[in-house]
């Protein structure tokens, strides 16, 4: 039985993209869009200066302006470096999340993106951690649970946002950065399975 | 029909719910305006009731012991002799999501179980009050991401109702596409995450992928991985047809997989007997969805909406997670026909809802079960929405099928109802 699986898998070829780790976006992956100029948002997201990519919610109330892709849209403000430049162990923690960001996060592990293939993996718990991914606004009952995940982290250790809710907290609450220090932001609503990876790779140092 | 309509909450007839008969399932009750709200599915009518009464009758649980589940009214378990209970959550990487249950356990054995709910809670029926249709419904989707769609159709179908207006076929073959991609998405999703709980790395490898090959159809068509934004009150965005070729592909491959996935005997006998609901659990607990249907119960509120005219449940009888599994696995398939069916017809719309006054309650059915919701709506505004997600009610059916068994059967018995703590929180 097992071999007519893996007939199976081979039979749908290599899906897996050079990219991020080399060559350009795929085609076809239709990432989220965010307002190339400041426009009209409800959600406080454009300000004089232009749209807050880690604020937007990619809901397309704005009407029809120009948009760009977020594709890979990181803003990484720390890196580990190091040993850590090659393998990552990573701890995923949902604070209050829509649970739109946790399928994405769960997707790098597709065959499509392939996180193993990068060196990088999840761990079950926070005390074997050099990253904690977080997704979603932080409520009230995940606040503790958030400083005590960090706390249980070995050094040298970094924490990734990742979607609108968790960069900005969006419309539902507190970013992760009321709680604990932010280094890498990957930005949409929810960011692509390849936007997480870069931001991942992005606080590795790569 | 799905929605019903009344000038204001004083118009809903005042019924005592214990005079409702015993097989018209209770699917909510709303504390809404100093009043309780009962909504109601009939499916010997296929229509969904809406009663009012001041309070909960107490005695109204012996009748309908699922009462409590819905309204949040079970008490955890507590230490019994030498079995102890044991919190499992809220940061748990085997349910990826914030949130708990309960377990009172005893060696292997898990003796009773009870979900913790509301570490996901964000109040998105309060946030939504005094906004217009447009921002309310940004947020009604995102209460719980993958079923946003059913969501955002749901409200917008309540709205639309209030402010008379009603889109034409194309529209509404337009919005069943959205659902059916999402339904396609959710059933494969649970699919990939039964095989992952049963260590099955190919079949997890096949149905990741063919999931992403979903969300890229819908990102495609729809304009958003998760549909976000396809639709609101009184409006649909364009749909692509081009990428809804793929779901051709993905449709062949469910039809290639189906005798593997029945062959591979070590996957199947995992789900076997997990987590067991029979017929008489479902009547007795007010169980709809998923769960009903692998019990051989035809409930499905897609037979009482008119987007789903002729609709035919899909049924299994063995009523555990296996059954689960095949009744997800037909209606991934039936979904999949429905979207390329209506691809070619569906259209974008826009109309003005300004005028939606009043109070409307209706029911879609979301991928694990029956989403409920009422809204008000006054001077184009929302003024109080009641929103119950599927997940919600069957966060507790899924520990009453737990009960007895052991530890290891955990995540197949979860995985297989496909449920969230973001929809059972809201
Ligand atoms: S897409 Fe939505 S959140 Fe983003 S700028 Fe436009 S209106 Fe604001
Ligand atoms: S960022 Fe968007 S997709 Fe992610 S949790 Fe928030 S609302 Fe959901």
């Amino acid at each position: 039985m097992p071999l007519r699986w893996i007939l199976k898998g081979l039979k749908r070829g290599v899906l897996t993209h050079d990219y991020p780790k080399k060559g350009r976006p795929p085609e076809g992956v239709a990432p989220e869009v965010v307002p190339e100029e400041p426009v009209e948002c409800p959600f406080g997201a454009s300000t004089e200066e232009g749209v807050d990519p880690s604020a937007c919610l990619n809901c397309g109330l704005c009407g029809d302006v120009e948009r760009r892709s977020t594709l890979g849209d990181v803003d990484v403000r720390g890196e580990l470096g190091g040993s850590l430049r090659r393998s990552l162990h990573v701890f995923f923690l949902d604070v209050g999340s829509c649970t739109a960001c946790n399928t994405e996060v769960a997707l790098v592990k597709c065959p499509y993106y392939d996180s193993d293939r990068l060196g990088i993996f999840f761990t079950p718990t926070p005390k074997h951690a050099d990253v904690l991914l977080v997704v979603g606004a932080v409520t009230e009952g995940m606040r503790p649970v958030l400083e005590e995940a960090y706390e249980a982290m070995p050094e040298p250790k970094a924490v990734v946002a990742v979607g609108t809710c968790a960069c900005s907290g969006g419309p539902f609450g507190d970013p992760v950065s009321s709680v604990v220090d932010v280094d890498a932001e990957a930005h949409g609503c929810p960011p692509h399975p390849l936007t997480v990876l870069e931001a991942l790779m992005g606080v590795a140092g790569r | 029909m799905n929605v019903v309509a009344y000038g204001s909450v004083e118009d809903v007839p005042e019924v005592d719910p214990k005079d409702v008969p015993r097989d018209e399932v209770l699917a909510a009750v709303f504390d809404l305006k100093g009043t309780h709200l009962y909504v109601w599915l009939d499916h010997d009518v296929d229509e969904v009731k809406v009663t009012r009464f001041p309070d909960v009758p107490r005695d109204l649980r012996e009748e309908r012991p699922g009462l409590a589940w819905i309204t949040g009214s079970v008490e955890p378990p507590e230490r019994e002799g030498r079995a102890v209970v044991l919190r499992y959550g809220p940061a748990a990487s085997g349910l990826w999501e914030a949130g708990a249950f309960f377990i009172l356990t005893y060696g292997e054995k898990m003796l009773r179980l009870a979900p913790d709910l509301g570490y996901k809670f964000r109040d998105v029926e309060g946030r939504v009050k005094g906004e217009s249709p447009d921002v309310a419904a940004v947020l009604v989707e995102r209460r719980c991401g993958n079923f946003a769609v059913h969501a955002a159709v749901l409200f917008s179908r309540l709205v639309e109702r209030l402010a008379g207006v009603s889109p034409p076929g194309e529209v509404v073959a337009a919005r069943r596409m959205a659902m059916e991609l999402e339904r396609l998405r959710e059933h494969l999703w649970v699919v990939h995450r039964l095989a992952e709980a049963a260590s099955q790395r190919v079949a997890v490898q096949t149905f990741a992928s063919l999931t992403e090959d979903v969300l890229r159809v819908m990102g495609g068509a729809l304009g958003h991985r998760y549909g976000f934004g396809f639709t609101g009150p009184g409006r649909v965005r364009e749909p692509d047809p081009d990428p809804v070729d793929v779901v051709g592909e993905v449709l062949e491959e469910l039809e290639d997989l189906e005798d593997l996935v029945e062959a591979s005997k070590i996957w199947m006998d995992r789900l076997h007997t997990t987590c067991e609901l029979g017929p008489e659990d479902v009547h007795r607990y007010d169980i709809e969805g998923v769960p009903a249907r692998a019990a051989g119960v035809a409930r499905d509120v897609r037979t009482m909406d008119p987007y789903y005219p002729g609709y035919e449940p899909v049924l299994r009888t063995e009523g555990d997670t296996v059954a689960r599994m095949w009744v997800r696995y037909e209606e991934a398939k039936a979904s999949a026909l429905s979207v390329l069916r209506d691809v070619r017809r569906a259209e974008g719309w826009s109309e003005d809802v300004d005028g939606a006054e009043g109070l409307a309650v209706g029911v879609v059915e979301a991928p694990p079960g029956p989403m409920v919701a009422a809204v008000v709506m006054k001077g184009g505004k929302v003024k109080a929405l009641r929103f119950r997600g599927p997940s919600h009610h069957l966060m507790h059916a899924f520990c009453a099928g737990a009960e007895r068994e052991i530890f290891t059967d955990f995540p197949f018995g979860y995985a297989g109802f496909g449920i969230y703590f973001s929809d059972a929180d809201g």
